[in-house]
């Protein structure tokens, strides 16, 4: 619930507000939104399956996110930047599909 | 508490087909929170994952272990059972079946508020970074394709041509605006140079310059018009720009005439002493009227008259010619 509310407060602040990137976080923004949204898969995931826990969901969120920060800042300061985001996108898109899927497997019962 | 526990429980046993479904159990591991969760809830995997093995044990392990599937079989007659007596509505549940970790990890009301808060706030992160990347990604050239990019490198070139091209335009105009402007403030110098002249020349306008004033007085006899004329044709020779007779403009169109009341010059009467202004070369005008046997020397001999000529830099002719009504004559346009 508490996360629903969240992110639909997110997503209006967003709209409204109109922020400015600011240049050194462009690389990176769209990796941690998808790191942060393959921990909410996650989290929904384990809600489904009565295991949700709070806390460990506040910090899979925030290490995921700065995992991926981490890893492409990395890949840049190595040369290998769009491979290593390649990488982890891939990863994650992964990740979130078998969430998606188990969720699913609740959700409909196969 | 209790009450959601007992439906962890029933839940349990209604999903228990799928427990051992291969796919969600090779899925497992890739998930972290579930991993993290399975370390704190050792108790109820273990009890969940029991009757795995037991299935699938004849397949991996040797046939050599009889205690094993003695255990199996009783594991399955003892879940059997369990099912059984799992009811709502009685309230009795096995014992071996029951979480503990939950009544582990109850935490306080404050505990619970300040983490759904955190929930909230990262959710609100995700959110709005989320939409961020939205506004910043549909403005970026990195997401269009090659193609796209060729596309709209094209429409640019072409866009510059024709800027280009409309700003060869413009300053052609530009430049020919400039030309005529010159050409008009060219045309306006030579016309008020024009009309200095033209000034000067019609009596419109007074002038100074160098120049001689020439004054002759009668002594006795009486001088004829055509002599005085004849002196401004004289000076009129030597270059005379301007000349002025004892008030009077002398212009192209000047007359002197002898009337019986006496000299008129332009409508005007004049009497001696007669006084001519002319500006123009001080030494030539002088010359004009003091040669030998010119008509400074005649007025003398003749008339008896008083000749003076006076060279001076500077006469003012201030005396202006009667604008006159051009009957016939018309402005060429």
């Amino acid at each position: 619930m508490a996360a629903v509310i969240g992110l639909i407060l997110g997503v209006v602040v967003g709209i409204f507000v109109k922020p400015d990137i600011p240049i050194w976080l462009q690389p990176y923004l769209p990796i941690m939104v998808v790191a942060a949204l393959d921990a909410l898969l996650g989290a929904a995931r384990s809600y489904f399956e009565r295991t949700f826990n709070d806390r460990v969901f506040v910090i899979s969120f925030l290490s995921n996110v700065i995992t991926a920060a981490l890893l492409v800042l990395l890949g840049d300061q190595l040369g290998v930047g769009s491979q290593l985001t390649t990488a982890v996108i891939v990863v994650l898109g992964i990740r979130i599909f078998s969430n998606v899927s188990a969720i699913r497997r609740f959700i409909f019962r196969g | 508490m209790t009450d959601h526990r007992m439906h962890s429980d029933a839940h349990d046993g209604a999903q228990d087909p799928q427990v051992p479904d291969p796919a969600a159990a090779a899925e497992q591991p890739a998930e972290a929170v579930q991993t993290s969760r399975a370390h704190k809830s050792a108790n109820q995997p273990r009890q969940k994952a029991q009757p795995k093995p037991a299935r699938h044990k004849p397949k991996k392990q040797s046939a050599g272990e009889f205690l094993t599937t003695d255990i199996a079989q009783m594991l399955r007659g003892q879940r059997q059972k369990d099912s059984d007596n799992d009811s709502l509505d009685t309230g009795t549940f096995p014992v071996v079946r029951k979480k503990l970790e939950r009544t582990r990890t109850q935490r306080t009301l404050w505990q619970r508020i300040i983490t759904s808060c955190l929930i909230i706030v990262l959710c609100m992160l995700l959110g709005f970074g989320y939409v961020t990347q939205l506004r910043s990604a549909s403005d970026n050239y990195e997401s269009l394709s090659e193609d796209e990019l060729v596309r709209l490198l094209d429409e640019t070139n072409t866009q510059v041509d024709r800027l280009e091209e409309q700003r060869t335009q413009l300053s052609n105009q530009v430049a020919s605006i400039t030309n005529a402007t010159d050409k008009q403030r060219e045309l306006n110098a030579v016309a008020k140079k024009n009309a200095t002249t033209s000034g000067i020349l019609a009596g419109r306008l007074g002038c100074e310059g160098q120049g001689i004033t020439v004054t002759i007085t009668e002594t006795g006899t009486t001088i004829e018009a055509a002599r005085l004329f004849t002196l401004v044709e004289e000076l009129r020779n030597a270059g005379a720009e301007a000349i002025a007779f004892n008030g009077v403009r002398i212009v192209a169109s000047s007359y002197i005439v002898d009337t019986d009341e006496g000299i008129e010059a332009d409508g005007q009467l004049v009497t001696s002493p007669y006084e001519f202004k002319a500006i123009g070369d001080p030494n030539a005008l002088s010359n004009a009227i003091q040669i030998s046997g010119g008509i400074g020397a005649q007025l003398r001999v003749r008339y008896n008259a008083n000749v003076v000529v006076r060279t001076q830099s500077s006469v003012v002719i201030d005396e202006l010619a009667s604008t006159k009504n051009y009957q016939y004559a018309k402005i060429v346009e």
